[in-house]
């Protein structure tokens, strides 16, 4: 029997609608050929729903709910996880990575994860030790926010214990809902807060105190690990500000941060950087997850309205999405609702993204008073503050757009009787996902042109695509990380990581087996079941594999501005694209290239898409 | 001595990729690149990228001009 290294090979499969609990294997030829975390994840989606994908629904009980670490979980400095399943955004599989204690101590429970599926009558919440699985009542935890269910559950169980869980939009089933962590963590991307709340799965609490599994080649590993700290602990700026940074270098200096809906990504750093911030908003610095020298988080506390809300950063990507992209431009604020939808339990991309949609359509004359029960306004702490609570409890106009900005322009589009297009047209996002917060009008950021047009996870800024395809500017990059699973803040280069990987697994990993055979294979089946989609949205490639419509209008504003994403250089990218990673014409990966990658059962599922396509 | 710089993705958009510079003596490369760098007016620090060898290998610090003719320069965070 071939030895793992680094990974238990078990996974814990717990059942809400029997109650039975159980642990399933996974052989260590699995783990050798999808590494572990997302690719792991794709893995399962596709052996256990891949002939009946298009009929699942994401927020049904068959759908399971996946919680994964990786092989370097627990040993790579940094600790992450990934949570999946069928995406109620993208009706694919989004590999959602999280920041969260809950990763060491699943690893520490003796598995590598956690399958979740059926769903419960009653809400209840999982209790995992090593020794002890337990399905518990949540009927009076049902309701909470996350501020107030983390205490709530340190009360009901004694002590402070890592968890996962929910907030108020997840469990109203709010497709832009997400995992939630330790108060201000996401797995915001793919909309598994929603794939809980369907479960009525209020909390995964992870009591792990258990050795994580042997290492293949201990003193490798620990001379490694302290060569990672170093390099990583001498990131000065990032450890400094973080992500907050971002405010100052993605706005304004490269241009790519989104303003009042993507119509403008410059904007100035007078009174909204992270200089600023820190001096003004801090309470605390650094803040780190367990295992981490980067320590990137910050904890700041404003008060708006004689309330008093707490965040981490904020991060870049709630400044901008909750901030400039909303026209709010006062800290303050922008504290405010990231701290809000912490508490909801809100990806703050996604409801950044579909709460400065509807206030364009408010301005532009498609919503009106009527339709939304107030006026919207860009920078309106009021409305906007009122709005994303009315999506969070799916209230009103909320109802519509906790569909997300997709499905919600759709939706606006047959309820005022005017063609999608005319709506979908402000919609900022691809197959279905809100794009994150670095353009590519500038082309000084470092997401290219076929960014989100070609990325297996839509418009996922943590998962682009780019060329070349063997080089960090891929996806293969991302799918690594995420399948490693490492935090890409403190990746380091990956002959590193590579020889990491060994050192903990003992397997062989080269640079062209990840970037010809490991990494092609996870995204070529995430893209057969994204394009398989289903069963309430489906992408054609022609249409779909393409960038918002916004990103083709020159930038009006800033050093960059007239700069706008050409057609045609999409379309070469994405044919060259496809072609790198032996995908046909229309971005389906070949028979040829499928059986290379050794998918022989999906070549035939491959070949339906095509014919589907073709129209033939 | 030249140095040769591989720029990867965006950050060799205006460049096709490569820029080839000439430097009196041996100089550090991380100090290299990153003069290169401003003079294409990419505002990144250092720690923002990933410099390797041409065969993806880690540089050692200290690592000069006279040492490495060529090397390659990707950015590190997507995302953030």
């Amino acid at each position: 029997m071939v030895q793992l290294y680094g990974c238990w090979g078990r996974l814990l499969s717990v059942d809400l609608t029997t109650g039975k609990v159980g642990e399933e294997r996974v052989p260590p030829a699995v783990f050798r050929a999808y590494v572990g975390g997302r690719g792991l994840a794709t893995y399962l989606l596709w052996r256990e729903l891949g002939r009946k994908w298009r009929e699942v629904d994401p927020l049904g009980p068959e759908n399971p709910l996946i919680l994964l670490t990786g092989p370097l979980t627990g040993y790579y400095p940094g600790i992450k996880m990934v949570v999946s399943g069928k995406s109620p955004q993208s009706c694919g599989v989004v590999g959602s990575a999280i920041s969260s204690h809950v990763a060491y101590a699943v690893k520490a429970s003796g598995y590598d994860g956690i399958v979740v599926r059926g769903a419960s009558e009653r809400p209840v919440y999982l209790y995992v030790s090593e020794d002890h699985v337990e399905i518990g009542d949540a009927s009076k935890l049902w309701g909470l926010g996350g501020f107030e269910l983390v205490q709530a559950l340190r009360r009901e169980l004694g002590r402070d214990l890592p968890s996962l869980y929910i907030g108020p939009a997840g469990e109203r089933l709010v497709r832009t809902a997400a995992v939630m962590s330790r108060w201000v963590h996401a797995a915001g991307y793919g909309g598994y807060g929603a794939v809980m709340g369907s479960k009525r799965l209020k909390a995964v609490v992870v009591d792990g105190k258990g050795p994580l599994p042997p290492v293949a080649d201990r003193e490798e590993f620990a001379k490694l690990r302290y060569e990672v700290i170093d390099k990583v602990a001498s990131r000065h700026t990032f450890r400094r500000w973080g992500t907050t940074a971002g405010l100052w270098r993605v706005g304004y200096d490269t241009s790519s941060e989104p303003v009042r809906n993507w119509q403008e990504e410059w904007h100035s750093v007078e009174g909204f950087s992270h200089v600023v911030i820190e001096r003004r908003y801090w309470v605390k610095n650094p803040w780190a997850d367990w295992g981490c020298p980067l320590a990137c988080m910050k904890v700041s506390k404003a008060e708006v309205g004689g309330r008093v809300y707490v965040t981490d950063g904020p991060d870049y990507e709630m400044g901008a999405y909750l901030g400039s992209n909303l026209g709010v431009f006062d800290v303050d604020k922008v504290i405010a609702l990231s701290s809000l939808a912490d508490d909801l339990g809100l990806c703050g991309i996604q409801a950044g993204n579909v709460v400065g949609f509807a206030v364009e359509l408010f301005e532009r004359g498609v919503l009106a008073v009527e339709d939304v029960g107030y006026e919207l306004r860009w920078g309106d702490f009021e409305s906007l503050r009122r709005l994303v609570e009315d999506v969070a409890y799916r209230r009103g106009l909320g109802a519509v757009l906790a569909e997300g900005t997709y499905r919600a322009a759709l939706e606006i589009a047959r309820r005022k009787g005017i063609p999608p297009e005319e709506v979908l047209k402000y919609a900022v996002q691809v197959k279905g996902i809100g794009v994150g917060a670095h353009g590519i009008r500038s082309g000084k950021d470092y997401p290219q042109p076929i960014a989100y047009a070609a990325s297996v996870q839509g418009g996922d800024h943590t998962s682009v695509a780019g060329l070349p395809v063997a080089s960090e500017e891929s996806e293969v990059w991302s799918a690594f990380l995420d399948s490693a699973v490492i935090c890409m803040f403190t990746a380091v280069e990956e002959a590193t990581l590579l020889k990491f990987l060994k050192a903990v697994t003992g397997w062989g990993l080269t640079r062209e087996e990840l970037y010809s055979t490991v990494g092609p294979r996870i995204l070529s089946l995430q893209r057969i079941l994204l394009l398989l989609g289903g069963p309430d949205a489906r992408w054609d490639p022609r249409v779909h594999d393409d960038n918002p419509p916004r990103f083709y209008e020159p930038l009006p504003t800033g050093p960059y501005s007239g700069s706008r994403a050409s057609a045609d250089e999409v379309k070469a990218k994405l044919a060259e694209y496809y072609s790198q990673l032996g995908w046909d014409e229309l971005g389906v990966p070949t028979a040829d290239t499928l059986r290379k990658l050794g998918l022989y059962d999906a070549v035939e599922v491959a070949e339906q898409i095509r014919i589907e396509l073709r129209g033939e | 001595m030249k140095l040769c710089v591989e720029l990867i993705g965006n950050l060799g958009r205006s460049t096709e990729g490569e820029v080839c510079v000439e430097f009196e003596g041996c100089v550090d490369v991380a100090e290299s690149v990153s003069r290169v760098l401003r003079a294409l007016g990419v505002a990144l620090d250092l720690e923002e990228l990933l410099v390797t060898s041409e065969e993806g290998e880690p540089l050692g610090a200290g690592t000069t001009t006279c040492q490495v003719g060529r090397v390659r320069v990707a950015r590190l965070y997507r995302g953030g």
